[in-house]
């Protein structure tokens, strides 16, 4: 069994007729980067929620690690597993101090003292905030709040963090902060889940998940995916400008500029010759 | 008829160790009847510039004049200056508190002790050039999605048709959907109104789209202003300021780097595809 998996995961928000999230079967490896777009109300949020316990589905199921969220008994377990970083930087912080923020989780977790020390040490180096350890937490900037609620997480040990727009409210810096915080991460071997409007950042998974009303439209490498620029489109979805320029000119796809520079140079000397 | 700043500064913190000047000596005079993009950092004192122009915070030193008058000659007045100068927040969906859609568009109307049927009149003007339906109006405000709510605010904001319409932001965090309806709604109102938009935002893609006029502030400085045109043609400048530029502009920057392509001031792939047809490049 993969790391987490859904069956006909459904969610169904109380007093709604159509669900939230509709019969979706995914599965998560360990150690995976995957990013979820879609537009708002595709229910891409909701899917984010369900992956790491917070939700318990109403219909189908979801497995982190081999267990049941819907088995209250398991939920403690799950969340020391899986963690969430959400959208709005100021409601994540429940110490003054960046390092006692970081110490919460772990803390609650009865971790002994020394050990906390060392977590929360190895924290808030993987995410570039160590020498902001004794600052105030009200202080930093967007970014910097992000990457102390990440350390947060991380002082807990999990195998995977999930992403809930957790750019949406950066500025361009503080969005290349935490993408440069997810690729660390991923690379020290944590599932990482991030859901995005930012194509831009969904580019750097290592795949793509598309939602629309609730179910899974497309899933592939962002190379797969970018491809079906006009089906993207249908689903009020934007690709990267490069990505829209090639195709319109009919010219092999590319996600960066800097691709897209060489594929444009090819043709250019191609005409010349 | 203007908004005009003249050597304006904002110092925070004055004579404790947080001292920060937030805004340094800016002078501009914002072109009438056109939008103009605000860009810069966090830190840039785009915000702080927001809150000066309709009197929520006032200049250390510098004067502001709207239509040719100084906005704090008489402080009791600044009300005034708050209804000829409307200003919607970064997230200004968290400040919708009536029990009805219509109720909380009408909010700022009725403190300007407009007629009922004027108030009436404004409330579905604001609701169609924010897109919203008519029979959202009497649903509660806290049963929409966050576009929505989004779009409710800033109408709440325009029905009380102020001539200069300061927005903070207001496409953040919003798909591309949402923010195409909010930037629509935004030049519906320049258009209908003649009124003239500061659009403040940190996207260099959306504001080269919408606006006519650009300023860029940098360090509380002004690094940068004038039409999109003047601002792309001097692509290196802005590359500088360390400003996120649209993915498009970097390569169009760099496509002229390797000496392919003459031109560099592209900020819309509709710009670049025609300049790389020209050269007979892809389908015609």
């Amino acid at each position: 069994m993969a790391f987490i998996q859904t069956e006909k995961l459904t969610y169904n928000y109380e007093g709604n007729l159509v669900p939230a999230v509709k019969e979706v079967s995914l599965s998560f490896e360990k150690g995976s980067y995957t990013a979820i777009i879609g537009h708002n109300g595709s229910g891409k949020s909701t899917l984010a929620k369900l992956l790491c316990g917070i939700f318990t589905p109403t219909g189908g199921k979801v497995f982190i690690d081999g267990m049941d969220s819907s088995d209250e008994e398991k939920q403690e377990n799950i969340r020391e597993k899986c963690g969430m970083v959400f959208q709005n930087p100021d409601n994540q912080i429940v110490s003054s101090v960046v390092e006692e923020d970081v110490a919460f989780a772990p803390e609650n977790l009865g971790v002994e003292p020394k050990e906390i020390r060392k977590r929360v040490d190895d924290a808030l180096a993987a995410v570039g905030m160590t020498e902001y350890a004794h600052h105030s937490a009200y202080k930093l900037s967007g970014g910097q709040k992000q990457r102390v609620a990440i350390a947060g997480i991380l002082a807990m040990n999990p195998d995977c963090i999930v992403f809930d727009e957790a750019t949406a409210m950066l500025d361009p810096a503080g969005r290349r902060e935490i993408s440069a915080a997810m690729n660390e991460l991923n690379k020290r071997g944590i599932t990482v889940i991030t859901v995005t409007h930012h194509m831009n950042e969904a580019a750097m998974a290592d795949r793509i998940v598309v939602m629309n009303k609730g179910e899974v439209a497309m899933d592939g490498t962002p190379r797969e995916v970018f491809a079906r620029v006009d089906e993207l489109r249908s689903l009020s979805l934007a690709v990267p400008q490069v990505t829209e320029l090639l195709y319109d000119l009919g010219l092999p796809e590319a996600l960066h500029a800097s691709e897209a520079a060489d594929i444009i140079q090819k043709e250019i000397e191609k005409k010349c010759h | 008829m203007s908004l005009k700043l003249e050597n304006v500064s904002v110092v925070y913190g004055e004579g404790t160790p947080f001292r920060k000047v937030a805004l340094d000596n800016i002078n501009i005079e914002f072109p009438k009847g056109k939008i103009t993009g605000i860009i810069g950092h966090t830190g840039s004192g785009k915000s702080t510039l927001a809150q000066l122009l309709n009197g929520l915070n006032k200049p250390t030193s510098g004067k502001i004049y709207l239509d040719g008058e100084d906005i704090w000659v008489n402080p009791k007045e600044i009300s005034k200056v708050r209804f000829k100068v409307g200003l919607a927040f970064q997230y200004p969906e968290y400040q919708l508190f009536e029990e009805t859609v219509g109720k909380d568009i009408a909010f700022g109307p009725k403190n300007m002790k407009l007629s009922e049927n004027e108030i009436a009149l404004r409330v579905t003007e604001a609701a169609r050039m924010c897109g919203i339906p008519d029979d959202s109006l009497d649903r509660s405000p806290f049963e929409l999605s966050g576009g929505q709510k989004r779009r409710v605010a800033i109408a709440g904001v325009m029905a009380m048709k102020p001539k200069y319409l300061v927005l903070d932001e207001p496409a953040a965090g919003l798909d591309p959907v949402g923010k195409t309806d909010i930037l629509n709604g935004i030049i519906n109102y320049k258009n209908e109104t003649d009124g003239t938009v500061l659009l403040i935002s940190h996207s260099m893609e959306d504001v080269a789209k919408y606006s006519d006029y650009i300023l860029v502030l940098k360090e509380g400085k002004v690094f940068a202003q004038g039409t999109v045109e003047e601002i792309f043609s001097n692509i290196s400048a802005l590359a500088d300021s360390s400003l996120d530029l649209p993915q498009i502009t970097r390569l169009f920057h760099e496509l002229k780097k390797r000496g392919l392509i003459e031109r560099d001031d592209v900020y819309t792939v509709k710009f670049g595809e025609k300049l790389l047809k020209e050269k007979g490049i892809g389908n015609a």
